[in-house]
């Protein structure tokens, strides 16, 4: 009977031997699983320390914010900034004794960035003049950033390539340099144009209005307004006492204070060469100007003629530009208009700016548009009006429809009446808002080359390498 | 002992001597044996559990590890949509359905796309529940793929009218296992839901 016994064991033995070999391959395969698990962590981890180290490169690339990194040489091929440690920094091509090469300390340990000025094939260094890259020198470099990020072992590089803006003159949906007033029950919001239609109320709440005055009651509110934004007073101004609320007024960004006031320097007319001059005296019909420079003492539209723009047309006025009872100017697809007024512009009637085609004036006189616009495109930075007075001026807008537009006329005092949205932005020395049409500010614009001073940079590429 | 047992022993004189003899009643070998049978059964049935267990967990690794090598790799394609030269018009996503991504990326920037790695279609085959990338199969025995768009003004659809308006891409994965989990008597699900935002879609 002994026998049984050793059978019993020898099973058993058998049963533990094979269920510590499952219990090990379980361990191993869990061992593998975690392995892999913490690898993928440790890859996004690295991946989210290099597009930190992107962010922080674009950040500090904009002047005037804290641990800026200067570009001093814009022009210079070879000028290099590193961000992170010495040796991180080295294995990005940081050399300590080439004096084009700029060190900083990053603000996160996990990443190391390199920034450099994009070149061509002859190493001259590249500007994006705001449709394609150019060697003509400009404030708005184009740089490469090499961002590697890494956490443990694992290690990921992105590359990025980054233009630089200028500040844009459009840069509020309201701003009255002395003074803003809005009546009525009216709202201003935002959207972005580059992204489609304008969506829907307060949709995006960078609506925001402002003024340089620091005075009392100058920017004052009445009725049933909403300011999907904020509302902005002059430097060392004290916002309860610029500003005068009166009625239901909502403002969702608050009231802040400028911290340095909004530069209200004029643009100048474009200078023209040689001008063939024309005479634009229509009462019915049409006249057709085709690409080139015309110059004209005045310009006089009655009834219905319309006046046609094909190709880049610039015309300058010395005299007054009017149109009375229902002309139509009609830029066409492609076309440019640049139109130079001297004297007052009156515009009645229809004014049609196509797909593509965009119809800047620049005026030193009154400008009173009466009539209603088609922009085929809906695009606020296809028809620019320019106030080039250096003392004052009026800007009256009365349109009978929506209008997609901007405005920035520093000396001039602008005022709506108008029942209809508009969607831009409205610079003036003075801004009255009487009728109930609601600003939906076009934060396109905002990135608009107005050639002002260097801003943001905005990325143009994205790739991940490894 | 229960049993004793007696034997004659022949000699000049006999004597009978009465000689004890270990041994077992068949009732005790039926307890003994009845016992064993129990233990045995026990320790039969903790191995069939950890053979079960071992099984549910390598279906469970296995197709955690497939499916998220996957992800990584839609991932990593789709983020790289709409890379492309300066200037260029191209729209990153090509084609965008429910169960269906084209993703045109020009990585080698010249300005046009070539190759199975600029242009990356994924694809659900829901008869043989396959995921495929450009034609291949990349993962079996798939559930749901699943995209829905978040568009430039922030609604989502699963059917873009305008595939230039689409911003972010939210995908949803979920893979049964490749057998039939032996602890459950059912297939193992897996859902794995991300937010893809390419970088370049918006430039």
């Amino acid at each position: 009977m002994r026998t049984d016994k050793g059978f019993t064991l020898v099973v058993v033995l058998l049963v533990v031997a094979m269920i510590s070999i499952l219990i090990g391959l379980s361990s191993a395969m869990l061992d593998k699983d975690l392995r892999l698990a913490s690898n993928d962590r440790f890859t996004k981890q690295a991946f989210i320390a290099a597009e930190n180290g992107v962010e922080e490169a674009r950040g500090r690339l904009q002047a005037g914010t804290s641990n800026t990194v200067p570009d001093a040489t814009p022009g210079d091929p070879d000028w290099k900034a590193f961000m992170g440690t010495q040796s991180k920094c080295q294995e990005l091509g940081y050399d300590s004794s080439n004096p084009k090469h700029f060190r900083y300390d990053a603000l996160n340990a996990n990443f190391a960035v390199r920034v450099s000025h994009k070149v061509d094939a002859s190493s001259k260094v590249l500007y994006w003049n705001g449709a394609a890259e150019s060697t003509t020198p400009s404030s708005r470099n184009i740089y490469l950033i090499t961002s590697n990020g890494w956490n443990s072992t694992v290690s990921k590089t992105i590359r990025a390539e980054f233009r630089r803006t200028s500040i844009s003159v459009f840069d509020y949906a309201l701003f009255g340099g002395t003074r803003l007033t809005m009546n009525g029950a009216v709202y201003t919001d935002s959207y972005n144009s580059k992204n489609g239609a304008w969506p829907s109320r307060g949709f995006y709440k960078n609506g925001n209005i402002g003024t340089n005055s620091t005075a009392s009651k100058t920017l004052t509110l009445t009725g049933t307004e909403t300011i999907y934004g904020s509302v902005a007073v002059g430097p060392g101004g004290n916002p309860a006492v610029v500003e005068s609320l009166t009625g239901s007024i909502n403002i969702t960004g608050g009231s802040i204070v400028e911290v340095n006031a909004k530069d209200m320097t004029p643009q100048s007319a474009p200078v023209v060469g040689t001008a063939t001059p024309v005479t634009i005296n229509l009462n019915s019909g049409g006249q057709t100007l085709t690409g080139g420079v015309y110059s004209a003492s005045s310009v006089m539209m009655n009834g219905s003629p319309t006046l046609t723009i094909s190709g880049n047309v610039t015309l300058v006025v010395s005299g007054n530009f009017t149109m009375n009872g229902t002309p139509i100017v009609d830029v066409t697809p492609g076309s440019s208009f640049t139109l130079i007024v001297n004297g007052s512009t009156l515009f009645n009637g229809s004014t049609k700016i196509q797909d593509s085609a965009t119809f800047n004036l620049y005026a030193n006189g009154n400008v009173t548009l009466n009539g209603n616009q088609t922009a085929t495109n809906q695009d606020p930075s296809k028809f620019l009006v320019w106030g080039t007075n250096p003392t004052s001026q009026n800007i009256t807008l009365n349109g009978s429809s929506q209008i997609y537009g901007a405005v920035y006329a520093p000396n001039a005092a602008i005022t709506f009446n108008g029942n209809q949205d508009l969607f831009g932005s409205y610079i003036g020395k003075t801004i009255l808002v009487n009728g109930l049409g609601n600003i939906h500010y076009d934060e396109a614009l905002g990135l608009l080359n107005t050639g002002g001073l260097p801003g943001p940079c905005v990325m143009s590429k994205w790739t991940e390498s490894n | 002992m229960g049993f004793q047992g007696y034997q004659l022993i022949a000699g000049s004189r006999r004597e009978i001597i009465m000689k004890k003899q270990a041994g077992f009643t068949l009732v005790e070998l039926s307890i003994v044996l009845l016992v064993t049978m129990i233990l045995l059964g026990s320790l039969f049935g903790f191995y069939v559990s950890q053979i079960h267990s071992f099984r549910s967990q390598e279906l469970t690794i296995n197709t955690l590890q497939n499916s998220r090598i996957v992800m990584s790799v839609m991932t990593k394609d789709i983020r790289m949509a709409g890379y492309k030269p300066s200037g260029s018009s191209m729209v990153g996503v090509a084609q965008a359905t429910p169960a269906t991504l084209q993703i045109l990326s020009d990585k080698n920037l010249d300005g046009s796309i070539s190759g199975a790695s600029e242009d990356v279609i994924y694809s659900f085959d829901v008869n043989t529940h396959t995921v495929s990338r450009n034609g291949i199969p990349l993962l079996d025995n798939v559930e749901l793929l699943s995209f829905v768009y978040t568009l430039d003004d922030g609604s989502t659809t699963q059917t873009p009218g305008n595939l230039s308006k689409i911003r972010k891409i939210n995908l949803t994965l979920r893979v049964l296992s490749s057998d039939i989990d032996p602890l459950t008597k059912d297939y193992k699900r897996y859902e794995f839901i991300t937010d893809i935002t390419p970088r370049n879609l918006p430039l």
